[in-house]
């Protein structure tokens, strides 16, 4: 059998322990220390009852037509299906300010990609936050086009 | 003595030192076409008070990245992962897809709800770079340069330590739906996650047969619940499959069921796991591949 040098029996028990120790501690923590995670995979309960629901509308001039946004290329980084959760923790921490930029985010990429979007999408005037169940419009942005 | 002696045969013996090279260009293949799931640039240029990414990333990328940014460092993880699977440089060229990965992979996941199945692969890159023997059987680096002989443990470790990735990450799994105490398998619980996926995930495409399995969850709880108490147990049983020898073979294809089970039946796929399996696949006894080789017990 050849030898190994220190230096590697050094870097393989220090990698092993770390991954290692890492991870089996993020289970009793619960926590995210990215990379290393819990995993906490769907572990949440999805039938509470009594939560609000919000969605992203595109509406025209007079808001006679609406017709809600699901398109990740829209959305960026927050998931379809995460948008509730996303305001829902948006408010609970004092910071609904955030859900103006975030539209105004999305507004910016909705215009930057309005070409190549289906075409019942393309051609609305405002992007609207709505919280669908009391139909609360939470935050709105007109979509300005510049012309060329 | 005995139990020390033990642990050290685990991480040193009972793999096919020749399946790391393997493994390492099936494996950049593998991030290379997953790259489209990676979607970085959705982030890009986020206001601050959105920007929240997940865990050490939140030090070390105190601020949102522009777009411009995110598409020199996507490049640069490509040509990372070319050099890494032709064996260029190969222990190199894996910290740099560590690093470019762990950046990237935050980015996309930097705002509130990411998706944990992606953390392995940034480990697995930094596990490859940790290894002195990396391109020792194949690589274009053998041409330039003799390799060095490394002893077998060399190569067989960095292996068993992405196994304990792979088992570890279906464990948690299981453990934290145990620890949440949310009566998680009960079937109300498991009919609305289909409810709510299908919601979220289904309209985009055409799915007779996810569709199938959910209306025929929806009429049978009973059916429900034993599918919510099957996913723990199996996602439990990995702690022990990891550990299990000559059974290990068995937890992967029983765990692949499950992920399968998964990807058919419900509207998520957890691809980004998918690379890990192939550090189970027996590359090295294809007869085309075949190299020298040990008895083995995977």
């Amino acid at each position: 059998m050849q030898n190994v040098s220190r230096s590697h029996q050094f870097t393989k028990w220090f990698t092993i322990t770390t991954v290692c120790v890492f991870s089996l501690l993020m289970i009793p923590l619960r926590s995210e220390l990215w990379p290393f995670s819990s995993y906490p995979m769907f572990n949440v309960r999805f039938d509470a009852p009594d939560e609000t629901v919000y969605e992203l509308f595109a509406s025209n001039v007079d808001g006679t037509i609406s017709v809600p946004i699901h398109d990740q290329r829209i959305l960026g980084p927050i998931k379809d299906g995460y948008l509730s959760r996303y305001c829902r923790a948006k408010i609970k921490s004092q910071e609904p300010s955030c859900l103006q930029s975030s539209l105004h985010f999305w507004a910016r990429r909705y215009l930057s990609l309005e070409a190549r979007l289906a075409p019942e999408l393309r051609g609305f005037t405002t992007l609207k936050l709505v919280e669908t169940l009391s139909k609360t419009e939470v935050a709105s942005e007109s979509l300005e086009r510049t012309s060329r | 003595m005995k139990m020390n002696r033990a642990f050290l045969s685990f991480w040193n013996h009972g793999a096919e030192p020749a399946r790391l090279d393997f493994f390492r260009i099936a494996f950049s293949l593998g991030c290379l076409a997953l790259l489209p799931n990676f979607v970085p640039l959705y982030s890009a240029d986020l206001p601050d008070c959105m920007w929240n990414p997940p865990g050490l990333a939140r030090f070390l990328l105190p601020d949102p990245l522009g777009l411009d940014t995110i598409q020199y460092l996507g490049n640069g993880f490509v040509v990372a992962l070319l050099f890494l699977a032709v064996g260029l440089l190969p222990r190199l060229a894996a910290l740099i897809c560590g690093c470019l990965s762990f950046v990237l992979l935050a980015t996309s996941h930097a705002a509130y709800f990411y998706n944990t199945s992606g953390n392995s692969l940034v480990l697995v890159f930094f596990i490859l770079s940790a290894a002195p023997s990396l391109g020792s059987t194949i690589s274009l680096q053998r041409f330039f340069k003799a390799p060095k002989d490394f002893a077998d443990s060399e190569m067989i470790w960095p292996q068993r330590l992405i196994q304990f990735l792979f088992f570890f990450l279906f464990f948690a799994a299981g453990m934290s739906k145990i620890l949440a105490f949310n009566s998680w398998p009960d079937s109300e619980n498991i009919i609305a996650i289909l409810n709510w996926s299908r919601a979220h995930y289904g309209p985009a495409h055409v799915e007779p047969l996810r569709d199938g399995f959910h209306n025929f969850l929806v009429t049978s709880p009973t059916i429900a619940h034993l599918i919510g108490l099957m996913t723990i147990a199996i996602e439990l049983s990995a702690g022990f499959f990891f550990f299990a020898g000559k059974f290990r073979t068995l937890g992967v294809l029983i765990i692949l069921g499950l992920h399968l089970g998964i990807m058919f039946s419900m509207y998520f796929t957890y691809i980004l796991i998918c690379p890990l399996y192939l550090i189970f696949v027996p590359w090295e006894r294809l007869t085309f591949l075949r190299t020298k080789s040990q008895n083995a017990s995977y």
